[in-house]
Parts: C-alpha cells; structure tokens; sequence
C-alpha cells in the first residue's frame, strides 16, 4: 500500500475536467484507489464523489493506493493532482 | 433601452433574439405499473448518451481541441459512476413513476447538493448535472440531438450546457446572452473559442426577450441594448461590419508570401509556449516556430520532467508542423519565472541572477535529459536548438560541449537524432550583442531577445514604475546593439531573427527590417496583421543612417 500527501494546484479546484482526467486515468489501473480530505475517505473511480469532496485550489489531500500496479499508478495520479 | 451585464467573450453583434427554452421542457408525472419497464429506458438511455458523449467527445476534441472536449468525457464518467442512475431507479421503485419524473427528482436532489457547496465554481457544475439530466430526458422522449442546428440569430437562455454550445451551428450563432454562467463556464470558454460575442447576468433575460425583435450584444462595454434606435443600429452595423472587414481582409493574406513590395524576404514565424499556440499559428499561415518557450514543460509539477516527456512534447509539436522549422530555446527559468522545486533562492536582484543558461550549466543532469529530448525529437524534423541568457563565450562553449555530450550518450543508447542539428543562441544581453562578431563564427543563428535587451542596454526594471518610463527599445543604444548583431551576423552568413514583443510593432518593423532583419516571430495571432504590414513596405525606403545622427 503507498500514501502520499499532494496539494492541488489548480486554480478553480479540482472540479469536473481535472477531475474526469484522473478517473479516466484511475480506471487504467487494478489497484484500489482511494482519496481523502478530512476524515471523508472515498472511491477514487467515482467522479460524484470526487465533485462531493469539494476539493479545492489549496487544499491537501490524501492519495492511497493498494494493489499490484501501486507504484505507477500513485505516481501518475499524483501528477493529475498536481497540475493545473 | 440598456441592461447592464458582463461580457464573457469579446465582441459586438446585432440580430433578432431567439429565446431558448431548452432545459425547461415540461416533464409530467405519470404513475406506472410496470416498474422494470421504465427501469430499462433508465439503462437504456444511459447506454445511449455514453455513445452520444464519446461521439461529441471526439467531434469537440476536432473541431476545438483537447481541453474543451474534456467535459464529454465528465458526464460520460458521471452516467458510468452509478451514482446518479442508481438514484434515478430507486426512485422510480419507492415513487412507481415514469423514468423521466424520476430523472427530474434525482436532478434535482443533485444540484441542490451542488448548490450546498462553498466553492462558487463548484455551484457553477450544476450546469453538468442539468445537462447530463436533460440527455437522458431527450433519449427517452426520443428527441433528436440536432434540434439546435438550425437556430439563427442571438441565442438567449437561462444559462447554456456544454452540449447546447456544441450543438448550434456555429455559423448562424451572432452572439449569446444568458442569465447566469461565468467567464469560467464552459460555454464562455467555447464562445470565446469560436469568436462569439457573448453576455451574461442578464435577469430575466429569457422573459424580457420574448417579445423582441432586435438586440444589440456589447460585450466589449457589458450590456446589451434592447430595442435599438436606427441611430444606434446604425452605429453597431458600422461597428460590426468594421470588426469583420478587418478580419476578413487580413484572410486575404492567406497563402501570401513573407515579401515587402521590392521583394525582400522576411519569413514571419510565431511563438509558442504549448501546443494550441502551435495550431493558431498554422491556422494563420506561419511557416515556422522562431521560439518555443519550453518552461511549461518544467511549471505545476513536483519535480523536473523526464527525458521521455521532453521528447514526447517536442515529437507531438513536430508532428504538426511537418518539414517546417521549429527553433526550441533550453529552459529560461529564474527571473520572473519560478519553479519550486528548483530552489532557486529568493534574490536581491532575479533578473541579474541565477537564471536560464546560468542555472542550467549548475544542473547538468536535468539540462541533458532536456537536450536529449530536443536531439530525439529532431530526428527527421526541422527542430534547432537555441540558449538563452548567454554572456560569455564561455556559456556558450559550454553548452554545446553538454549537446556533445548528449549526442554521444544517444549514440551509445542507439538512439536516432539529427547529428547536424542547427545550434543558436539567443541575444538579449548587452554583452553578447557587443561580442557577437565573435559568436556569430560558433552559432548557426542568433534571435535577438529585444525585451530582455532593452532592459539591459538602458538597465531599468521594467517592474519599477519610478523608471519604466526610460524603458525604450527605441532608445539609440538598443537600436544599435541590434543593428550590430544583424550586421555581424551577416558578415558570417548566418540567419539573424528577433523574437521579443516588438517583433509585431507595427512601428518597430519598418526599423528592423532596414537593419535587414531576416525572421520576425510573433504571436500566432499576429502573423497575418505583420504580413500585411511587411507586403505593403518597401526595404529600400528604410536605411539605417539615423543610427549615427546625433542632435
């Protein structure tokens, strides 16, 4: 299992574009992919739940990833985060 | 009479308004015996419009580009997500109600969910939900999708869907006015995109022009004036016509040569900063890249990219321009320009401090995975390379000492490159342009920096209001430190450009090209404005003996 902390960077938050961009990434991959903002910790395929974590520019989250393509995907994940 | 609203996307239009009424379509609830039934129109539905989506997906992704087409591919992921369909079916089982009731109710629940939210962007995206709603909608109603091709004139709405703006014919729009939707919404970014006069925050927009025959959008002053007296139509008619004119008889030098009227020479290229700059540019008649700004490459990212993402970029940029050249400068960053992860300190004085050239030969392992990639991507293409910020002879035997270097590992990696790749360097200090008899016999090509260079040859920060005043690019010394670099290029037979913003000065051109300039790299939107400029001059007319004329 890995976990990283990334802040988003994008300056309207990571709202419906942003955030289609990583589920369509997420669903490359067969590793359980979860994220978290507070103590509300979600599906990271579901783009719903996504919008619903009201994630905006600023705020840090947490991205944990299990399964056996862990490591390229926490890294390519990360990066859609990451961006603006 | 004039209501005052906000313009989203620039322009000037005067039509008759058609009031779209699309969204407000009037569901009745039915009560239904056959639950199943009306559950499989929900599935089937849904399998329907993500077949529409990838459709308009890849249609948008044509017609515009990547990042407009992007919001297809969110509601195709919003119907895949379950959420939003599983609400639709539990709804009709508790409510025993037709399918489109129940689609309303979860839309609904929904946007009000939406609208709960602190972000006010994210209030926005209840525009998303409404949309992917009134698909399902319009499938089981069995409406069509191109219900709105054949709607002319001023489009007024509550507010707009992504799939509403795609789904007008673009020629026959003249301008938008809606109730609400901000700059940020995606149907401003499209109209935009599609150069259509738009306005919005206006109340009660969808009432009020019912029952009107003509309006003018002025969404370069944020209103619209309902109504308009002959006089005022009248204005707007000469306004509009001027706009299109302009427009059209710039098209005109589509196709044209880069030639002043005595038939000198003077290729017009543009520069990019991403990959849409790339296609305006071509859009625009432009025959090479005379300056691609690679430092998005390094920005929004938590370390330096990869070897294998410089190539990929330069490739994907290559691909589009075919044979043509692409002059791609090494990393400018440090000066106005940061990155965080490079630690570059905080300093006294950026702009005289560590950046571009200075930076990169301190970081030679990230400068050579970028060359790498630039000597990659060159490989069968017309992609130079060129350094920035160079000062000393020493930087620049550096470099390419490091592009030696580079070669060679390619070669042991059995990598293929263009061994000949053309090498220049950017001149933008005053050191280089008063050294650049010498540099000229080590470079293939110079591009002349002229907003660097001015703030160097007359050292004023152009940041600094008490001085920016004294920043000059016509100042005699900046001319002259141009008109030398020219000349001493020449003398050694190699390709001089300048590629700073006074490249498109329509007052500046006339001056270097008497200094006998020979590329001008412009912003893709201006190439055909300079082409026209440099058609209608005569070289001959401009000697550059005022560089010695002292009063």
């Amino acid at each position: 299992m890995k976990s990283i902390n990334v802040t988003v960077k994008s300056e309207l938050g990571f709202h419906v574009r942003p955030a289609s961009v990583f589920v369509n990434k997420a669903k490359e991959f067969k590793s359980d992919i979860k994220i978290k903002k507070g103590e509300v910790e979600i599906d990271g395929r579901k783009l719903m739940k996504i919008l619903f974590l009201e994630i905006e520019k600023g705020d840090n989250i947490e991205l944990t990833i299990d399964g056996i393509d862990e490591d390229i995907a926490i890294e390519e994940l990360a990066k859609i985060i990451c961006s603006k | 009479m004039l209501i005052k609203g906000k313009g989203i996307s620039e322009g000037v239009a005067i039509d008759k308004p058609y009031v779209c009424t699309f969204g407000a379509n009037k569901i009745k609830q039915v009560k239904i015996e056959n639950i199943n039934g009306e559950i499989s129109k929900v599935h089937s539905a849904r399998d329907k419009a993500i077949v529409t989506l990838d459709k308009l997906y890849k249609s948008t992704k044509r017609e515009l580009d990547e990042d407009k087409a992007q919001i297809f591919i969110g509601h195709k992921l919003l119907l895949e997500d379950d959420e939003l369909v599983y609400r639709i079916i539990e709804i009709i089982k508790s409510d025993k109600v037709n399918a489109q009731w129940a689609i309303k109710l979860a839309e609904k629940e929904f946007v009000s969910m939406f609208l709960n939210m602190k972000s006010s962007y994210l209030k926005e995206r209840t525009v998303d939900i409404k949309d992917v709603c009134n698909r399902l909608i319009n499938i089981i109603n069995g409406k069509v999708d191109d219900e709105y091709k054949n709607i002319t004139g001023i489009i007024v709405a509550k507010e707009l869907t992504p799939s509403q703006m795609v789904g007008f014919n673009k020629e026959k729009i003249k301008g938008i006015i809606t109730e609400k939707g901000g700059a940020n919404s995606h149907a401003a970014i499209i109209a935009r995109a599609l150069e259509i006069p738009a306005i919005t925050n206006i109340k009660d927009a969808t009432v009020i022009f019912k029952v009107i025959n003509n309006v003018v959008v002025d969404a370069d002053n944020d209103m619209v004036i309902i109504e308009p007296s002959e006089q005022c139509i009248n204005h707007y008619k000469e306004l509009e016509i001027d706009r299109r004119l302009e427009k059209e008889k710039l098209l005109q030098y589509l196709g044209k040569e880069d030639k002043t009227k005595d038939g000198y020479k003077v290729d017009i290229f543009f520069n990019i900063a991403d990959v849409n700059d790339v296609k305006i540019g071509i859009k625009n008649d432009s025959h090479g890249i005379g300056l691609f700004r690679t430092e998005f490459i390094y920005m929004n990212r938590e370390k330096s990219p990869t070897e294998e993402e410089h190539y990929k970029t330069y490739k994907e940029i290559a691909d589009l321009m075919g044979d043509k050249p692409i002059i791609i400068r090494t990393l400018d960053i440090g000066g106005d320009k940061k990155v965080d992860y490079m630690n570059i300190e905080k300093e006294g004085n950026p702009f005289l401090g560590y950046r571009a050239i200075r930076y990169c030969l301190d970081n030679e392992y990230d400068f050579i995975k970028q060359i790498k990639g630039i000597l990659r991507a060159s490989y069968n293409t017309n992609i130079k390379i060129m350094f920035p910020m160079i000062s000393s002879i020493e930087e620049l035997r550096k470099s390419k000492e490091i592009l030696e270097k580079a070669k060679r590992i390619l070669i042991q990696e059995n990598k293929d490159f263009n061994k000949n790749i053309k090498v220049g360097m950017m001149i933008e200090t005053p050191a280089a342009a008063l050294m650049s008899d010498i540099f000229a016999k080590e470079v293939d090509f110079f591009s002349i920096g002229t907003n660097d260079l001015t703030q160097y040859m007359v050292a004023v920060d152009r940041n600094n209001e008490k001085v920016e005043k004294l920043y000059n690019p016509y100042n005699l010394g900046v001319l002259r430190a141009i008109n030398m670099t020219i000349n001493n290029g020449h003398k050694q037979g190699i390709r001089v450009g300048v590629c700073g913003e006074i490249a498109s000065d329509m007052n500046f051109i006339p001056i270097i090209l008497g200094m006998g300039i020979d590329e001008l790299s412009v912003n893709p939107s201006k190439v055909l404005e300079v082409r026209k400029l440099i058609n209608g001059l005569t070289k001959d007319k401009f000697n550059v003996n005022y560089l010695t004329v002292t009063r």
